[in-house]
């Protein structure tokens, strides 16, 4: 005799899976070129962006620093007495040029080390910003760097910057600039993070 | 030094005396002051009275503008500025703040003898040099362009002075640019300098003992070696940007 066994169809998912999974893994191979596990994933591209913001919007402690900006109309002994006297100097990054050379670093405060740390800050000194290992930062701020040392005019940005090894970074700077032609030129860039 | 040589109450009463204007020292500056304080003395006459003079002045003003930017000097708050900005030793600030000033009037007093010098009319123009003591090169700049331009509206006897202003202007146009240079690099200099480093001063045992062993040293030579690298990451750099 003979006993009939119930025929169980297999489930739709199961189906599914099963045929769909060796034809995915297949046109990952083929499309990567080679056999193997697939690659860990590469790095986050790095991603700035920048808003002007309006002046009047600047908070309290950076109408203080527009305030000394116009104090000293020249780099001079004068900014940087009046810097440290009123607590500015810690949150500032600094960066002079000398002779159309580009601008370097001259003093990382303490926002600016907080993300990118003190190791990077003091390999950094003396150095052009430019060539910075976060290399679309640098590029993406030399712009509005350029626009507060040759406009003569503060610049007020809210940057959002992404893709660094860490958590995005979202921060406001007020820049000032000063020079001398191109015999020196000074950027003071003020971090309120 | 000698001071100057009276000449028979043709010069104003208060004498312009070298010994007590200026240091004793023998140098281009106060030879040059005496020489022009003997011309102020005995003021020059005939067809060669203005080279005299005018040679004179331009000797003395090519060397005060070097070594005295601010020659409007009137006042000891001037000196005490010449003495805050380092141009000159705090011991010769005044002497040299009321030297200028006395010269100052001397030059005029001979100036107007020789017929070269400011009429009545022409009063304003020395006005703008005077009235307000310079307390630094750009004041020094803008009162000789005011000078300047007030002259040449005026016109007569302008085209034997401005060439002099000229010079002037050049001058200190150089040394306030060289000036703001120096200011602007020890100021970057000293902000530097005033940025918290991240390399410890007092290394711990363990690190030092990871220095020995990675350098094949004895422990207190990895201090030396340490401390040296701090004292040198520690101190201001030189030549940023060169």
């Amino acid at each position: 005799m003979t006993v009939a066994l119930p025929i169980t169809p297999p489930s739709p998912a199961f189906l599914k899976d099963r045929i769909a999974r060796p034809l995915a893994r297949g046109l990952v191979t083929i499309l990567r070129g080679r056999r193997g596990d697939p690659s860990p994933a590469g790095p986050a591209e790095t991603r700035v962006d920048i808003h002007r913001q309006p002046l009047r919007t600047a908070l309290d402690w950076h109408q203080d620093m527009i305030a000394v900006w116009k104090r000293n109309p020249s780099f001079g002994p004068g900014l940087h007495d009046d810097l440290k006297s009123m607590g500015l100097l810690p949150r500032c990054v600094i960066l002079t040029s000398r002779d159309g050379g580009p601008l370097c670093f001259r003093y990382i405060g303490e926002p600016t080390r907080r993300v990118f740390g003190d190791r990077w800050a003091d390999q950094n000194i003396g150095k052009p910003h430019l060539d910075d290992v976060h290399s679309a930062y640098a590029l993406a701020i030399d712009a509005q760097y350029r626009e507060a040392v040759e406009g003569g005019e503060p610049v007020y940005n809210h940057l959002v910057i992404t893709g660094l090894p860490r958590p995005p970074v979202n921060y406001r700077h007020l820049l000032f600039g000063w020079s001398l032609g191109h015999r020196r030129q000074a950027l003071l860039a003020l971090i309120d993070s | 030094m000698r001071s100057g040589r009276r000449n028979g109450g043709r010069v104003p009463e208060a004498a312009f005396d070298l010994n007590t204007a200026f240091d004793r020292r023998d140098t281009l500056f106060t030879r040059a002051a005496e020489h022009m304080s003997d011309i102020v003395a005995n003021p020059p006459s005939g067809p060669h009275a203005f080279d005299l003079l005018n040679g004179g002045l331009r000797e003395l003003s090519s060397l005060m503008i070097r070594q005295l930017p601010l020659t409007t000097a009137r006042e000891a708050r001037l000196a005490h500025a010449l003495c805050q900005e380092g141009i000159v030793e705090d011991t010769k600030a005044l002497a040299l703040g009321e030297g200028v000033a006395l010269f100052l009037d001397r030059l005029q007093a001979a100036a107007d003898h020789a017929g070269i010098g400011p009429a009545v009319d022409r009063r304003p123009v020395l006005d703008v040099m005077v009235a307000q003591p310079a307390q630094a090169l750009d004041e020094v700049l803008a009162s000789l362009r005011a000078c300047r331009s007030a002259m040449e509206d005026q016109g007569n006897g302008a085209e034997r002075l401005l060439p002099l202003l000229d010079d002037a202007i050049t001058t200190l146009q150089g040394l306030a640019l060289s000036e703001a240079v120096a200011r602007f690099d020890r100021t970057a200099d000293a902000i530097e300098a005033a940025m918290p480093k991240a390399l410890p001063t007092k290394p711990t045992e363990r690190m030092l003992a990871a220095g020995a062993r990675a350098g094949s040293v004895a422990l207190d030579a990895a201090r030396r070696i340490y401390q040296a690298m701090a004292s040198e990451f520690l101190s201001p750099r030189k030549g940023v940007g060169e």
